[in-house]
């Protein structure tokens, strides 16, 4: 599959104070997860504070890229410029060591190949803006 | 139940369903158009009404309090949360207002225009809502995607199969067959529903909610003043709303508990409202629940407790959903999926019609019945309405 997997003009990044750790960290192509210092809970989406212990020291701690497709869909209706890349997958994928789960895009292989329990690993794309984490099946 | 004074429904209007985007008039027109049908039904004047109640609606109460010619506007109030979410929480919060004494006819109202920027899968999806940062850049925008990927874990966690989904639609299209104010009147066939587009797996076409211009509105009084007007009312046994906060997430980034993400997030809902009105699933005739999508509706079916965890798929196939079953028949209008979506304000008409004994697939001796509002960013809510007082 050729990269850019979905035109970066229609898939926003919309970045704000809690989550532009995490999209500073996929610079560096390092898959981040919010992580509370005190407690060691890891959380997803980012919070001001930690759920579990209400602490308020948090970080974002690198996880090792690799996970499980927890679930997924194939878009087959793509409203937008996403109109002309169907079918996509959206898949979530739960995270190997944070037990995180994040939505992504499983690419490099036809739509259709997907499946629950599928290990993947993370790829990344640079959109000039961003770098966009998205997921390919771990050889 | 409690010594406080209970509500019921005396009454409800809608206008017609149009085809999306063809209604002529504004939401207000909209809204005034059904309020004074359901007055008409009620055998009230709109001079009586003192208070709205509305959820996810854009015409604010003083433009209809004008319009009405109100003498006076005594409690008004809103739920949070956009979408469908809100509509049985909106008749709750009438209940309480009643109750406390803050108003005596309280109607909800809400009306949908669906414009080009409107529609559903349409460029809204693109506009920033919190969460969305964790969404929009894998291309997650609509809400078929985020509840598709919901049911297609049930589906590997418990078996579910997309034919489970077809009954569903084939069930709600027979009801609506039977409905002369639903929008899909022609018999759907198992071929057909596997011939419709995917918009996205596992739904198809006939798995997602139509889009139409409408309104819908609900009267709410004493049981009291009730007793007093048009129709047969039907009481107001119990209402709950809110949800577990993780299942808010699945709509953008899908971190719910495992123990949740293969549900419709309404389980410590049905649980306080089971407490509340001191029955269970066995007790109800039928459930109007929400269908923005047929997966949810079964995921509801579990959180209920009308089918066990599981087995949602099996009830329906078996045809216990369907108005003659005997069983919990669900939908019985058509539903979101083949009457007309004003974002749940008809299940709750329709749960009127069952009670009232005047819907067009009635029930036999139907007393009990379950309404659920969208499955959604909570708070969700749902309610039971019931043919006898408590």
């Amino acid at each position: 599959m050729t990269e850019p997997y979905l035109p970066v003009g229609t898939a926003k990044v919309f970045v704000n104070e809690l989550s532009e750790g995490f999209w500073d960290a996929c610079r560096r192509a390092e898959l981040t997860v919010q992580c509370c210092r005190f407690c060691g809970h890891y959380q997803h989406p980012p919070r001001v504070g930690c759920a579990n212990c209400q602490g308020d020291d948090l970080y974002w701690a690198r996880v090792p890229g690799t996970g499980v497709v927890y679930s997924y869909t194939i878009v087959h209706h793509g409203i937008g410029e996403l109109a002309a890349y169907v079918p996509f997958t959206i898949v979530v994928v739960e995270l190997d060591e944070s037990g995180t789960r994040l939505v992504s895009n499983l690419v490099g292989v036809p739509p259709d190949s997907v499946t629950v329990g599928l290990r993947v690993m993370v790829t990344w794309q640079d959109t000039g803006e961003f770098v966009i984490p998205r997921f390919r099946p771990a050889r | 139940m409690s010594d406080r004074a209970q509500a019921a429904i005396a009454g409800f209007g809608m206008t017609e369903l149009y085809k999306r985007g063809t209604a002529t008039k504004t939401l207000a027109g909209l809204c005034c158009e059904a309020i004074l049908a359901a007055c008409r039904d009620a055998g009230i004047s709109p001079h009586d009404i003192d208070g709205f109640t509305s959820y996810a609606d854009e015409t604010p109460p003083d433009q209809l309090a004008e319009a009405l010619g109100m003498h006076e506007l005594r409690y008004a109030g809103a739920v949070f949360g956009g979408g469908g979410g809100g509509s049985c929480a909106a008749i709750g919060n009438a209940a309480n207002a009643i109750a406390a004494g803050d108003a005596e006819i309280v109607v909800l109202y809400h009306a949908m225009r669906r414009t080009e920027e409107r529609r559903y899968g349409g460029a809204a999806g693109l506009a920033y809502h919190p969460g969305s940062e964790w969404a929009s850049p894998f291309g997650l925008m609509t809400p078929a995607q985020s509840f598709a990927m919901i049911v297609r874990r049930h589906m590997h966690e418990y078996g579910t199969k997309p034919e489970h989904l077809a009954a569903l639609a084939i069930t709600q299209r027979e009801h609506a067959v039977r409905n002369p104010l639903a929008k899909m009147r022609k018999p759907l066939t198992l071929e057909d529903y596997f011939a419709a587009r995917i918009i996205a797996d596992p739904f198809r076409l006939f798995d997602c909610t139509l889009e139409n211009d409408g309104a819908a509105a609900i009267v709410v009084t004493s049981a009291a003043r009730a007793a007093d007007l048009a129709q047969p009312p039907a009481f107001v046994k119990a209402v709950s709303q809110g949800g577990p906060p993780s299942w808010a997430n699945p709509l953008y980034d899908h971190n719910a508990l495992p123990e949740i993400y293969p549900t419709a997030g309404h389980s410590t809902i049905a649980r306080n409202l089971y407490r509340k009105a001191g029955i269970g699933p066995a007790d109800l005739d039928v459930a109007e629940l929400y269908d923005h999508f047929t997966g949810m509706v079964l995921l509801q079916l579990e959180d209920y407790g009308i089918a066990e965890r599981g087995q949602a798929g099996a009830y329906v196939e078996a045809g216990h959903a369907r108005w003659d079953a005997g069983k919990v028949a669900v939908n019985t209008h058509g539903g979101n999926i083949s009457e007309g979506n004003v974002h749940g304000t008809t299940h709750i008409i329709e749960a009127v019609r069952q009670l009232r004994g005047t819907s067009s697939s009635q029930v036999e001796g139907a007393e009990l019945a379950l309404v659920t509002a969208g499955p959604s960013m909570i708070p969700s809510s749902s309610m039971i309405l019931a043919k006898e007082a408590s």
